[in-house]
């Protein structure tokens, strides 16, 4: 739905990026510092003056022949920065956009209830935390009626506490007020969360578009997210809340682990895992005696030497699904681990971040 | 003593409201513009700073006089001549304080950014919307300043208001000509009166702009 083939020439660096998305819900704009993911996000708004084509549906927004400004493309934009009117207040902000929007945008009432923001209609703009400032930027781009929405970097600089919170409003969205959402993130646990759809930049080129759990197994993918984040997502079914214990007990075909309680979700919801290889360790034998909880058999499928470090990095099979685990090399000599072996892999069950993706 | 005061308060009135339209568009175009010839276009709109009245006024007299092509067409449409009238002074002033309007606006434009114009922008709103809703707002204490300065500064010339408009009463004879007549005339309690009215004033408009900001000075001056 979203077309395009666009180059972009900025100082000391050129965006060459071409790709026809089907914009489903929400597509991760996936990519390091510096990929171009913004340039390329700010060129579909027309804030960037680049050569090509455009299209979104049936509207052509950029060709030889047309070049239709900022103001006039269908297209909402939140930005990093929130940049709200500084001189005008929350409820201000939100009349700003609401006197200017399209036909059969959402009304007010139902944004500032989607997404909290009753209580700081009064306030001055300067005074909003950061994850305030992004909710209301994001109702009032909401306010426009635009059918596609472009965001920034909408986590970036808020902590882990607001981020949650945000996502959680983010993912919302577009089921309840129809919209599509193109969201620049360098983030996995964003893209886990959030996306239906991910593409991969980087150097100002479009690497990958895919499913993100395909994606997100792919060694070259994970090294751009910095190694840190590095996991895999794993697809599980809800199977019983313990609320006492504040987990819940997920099934991956045959087997089960625990993860921390689910928010909102429901028995036989399909939650996503987001299994970082960090937190994951290799064992020959199921262990005993241990705080790690869980332990998932399969089959060890790979191992990939890190370059430059003591690492390896090894793909299990669980269920027909994949798993990383980094390793040493030591503990890859002492235990002679070899492709085609049965492991079982011990993960970590706080680092598991259980969403509901129904 | 009255009348001098009403015309010169006209005259700063009527030449703040031009200024204000002519500066506007031209400090919205300095403070945007990636042209080579910003630098010329800036220095030109800061040349009253640093002429001599005089010299300003000279080159009036002469675009003004009845035989050149300004003073010719203004003759034949209104009857009357521009030099040694009140429609002359206006155009001196608004030659002589420009850098006044131009210089604070420049400023509060460059401070607004790009930032809140693409924002408005994403919120549908055409350039000339976005200006009038976002940039105006933003800059409101560089219209201020601007205001201010050109309306004070208006008030305070004597030269070029000597060369062009000479010394009519009701018509040309402002404050600042009526002070020098005074003087000359040995009439040294009106030249008091009216001096210390100047002052008075000049301090209250100076203390106006400062307690508001300081942010938006004109820099050469």
């Amino acid at each position: 739905m979203l077309r395009f083939d666009l180059r972009l020439a900025l100082d000391g660096f050129t965006v060459e990026a071409a790709a026809d998305l089907p914009m489903p819900g929400i597509t991760a704009l996936f990519g390091p510092s510096g990929a171009g993911k913004s340039s390329l996000l700010r060129t579909i708004a027309g804030l960037e003056r680049a050569s090509g084509h455009l299209s979104y549906g049936d509207s052509c927004w950029l060709s030889p022949d047309i070049d239709l400004p900022p103001h006039a493309r269908p297209v909402g934009y939140v930005f990093q920065d929130a940049r709200l009117f500084t001189h005008r207040n929350v409820a201000g902000n939100l009349a700003y956009a609401e006197r200017r929007s399209r036909a059969g945008a959402p009304a007010m009432r139902e944004v500032v209830a989607a997404l909290d923001i009753a209580p700081l209609l009064k306030r001055d703009v300067r005074n909003l935390s950061g994850g305030e400032a992004r909710r209301v930027a994001l109702a009032r781009t909401l306010l426009t009626g635009a059918e596609l929405l472009l965001l920034d970097e909408p986590l970036t600089g808020l902590d882990a506490a607001r981020k949650h919170e945000v996502m959680n409003y983010i993912a919302e969205l577009p089921e309840r007020f129809s919209v599509r959402m193109l969201v620049v993130t360098h983030s996995v646990e964003e893209v886990v969360r959030l996306a239906a759809d991910m593409v991969v930049m980087e150097h100002g080129r479009i690497l990958h578009h895919g499913e993100p759990a395909a994606l997100l197994e792919r060694l070259d993918v994970q090294a751009l997210s910095g190694g840190f984040e590095a996991g895999v997502m794993l697809t599980s079914t809800l199977e019983t809340i313990l609320p006492e214990r504040f987990a819940s007990i997920v099934r991956i075909g045959e087997q089960r682990i625990t993860v921390p309680e689910a928010s909102g979700g429901a028995v036989g919801d399909v939650l996503r895992l987001h299994v970082r290889a960090r937190d994951v360790a290799l064992a020959l034998r199921p262990v005993e005696g241990l705080s790690i909880r869980n332990q998932l058999q399969g089959r060890l499928l790979r191992l990939d030497p890190m370059v430059g470090s003591g690492y390896v990095e090894a793909l299990v099979d669980v269920e027909g699904q994949h798993l990383r685990a980094r390793i040493t090399t030591l503990a890859v000599e002492d235990l002679a681990l070899e492709p085609g072996q049965l492991v079982y892999a011990l993960v970590k069950s706080a680092s598991l971040a259980a969403q509901d993706t129904a | 003593m009255w009348e001098a005061i009403a015309l010169t308060f006209e005259l700063a009135t009527v030449t703040t409201v031009s200024l204000l339209l002519l500066g506007t568009p031209l400090a919205w175009w300095l403070a945007r513009t990636s042209s080579r010839a910003r630098p010329a276009v800036e220095a030109l709109t800061a040349m009253p700073l640093v002429l001599p009245p005089t010299v300003l006024g000279f080159y009036l007299l002469l675009v003004m006089n009845p035989a050149a092509p300004l003073g010719s067409v203004w003759l034949s449409v209104t009857g009357e001549t521009l030099t040694f009238s009140f429609a002359g002074l206006v155009i001196a002033s608004v030659a002589y304080s420009l850098p006044f309007m131009v210089q604070p606006l420049q400023s509060a434009f460059q401070a607004v950014g790009q930032a809140p114009l693409e924002a408005a922008a994403s919120l549908r709103a055409s350039p000339l919307d976005a200006f009038f809703s976002v940039v105006v707002p933003l800059s409101a204490r560089g219209f201020l300043t601007a205001c201010v300065l050109t309306f004070a500064h208006t008030v305070g010339e004597f030269g070029v208001v000597l060369m062009v408009g000479g010394n009519i009463p009701g018509e040309t004879k402002v404050v600042s000509i009526a002070i020098y007549e005074h003087v000359e005339m040995l009439r040294y309690s009106e030249a008091h009166l009216l001096s210390a009215i100047l002052v008075a004033f000049s301090f209250v408009v100076l203390l106006v702009v400062y307690s508001l900001n300081r942010r938006f000075p004109v820099r050469v001056a």
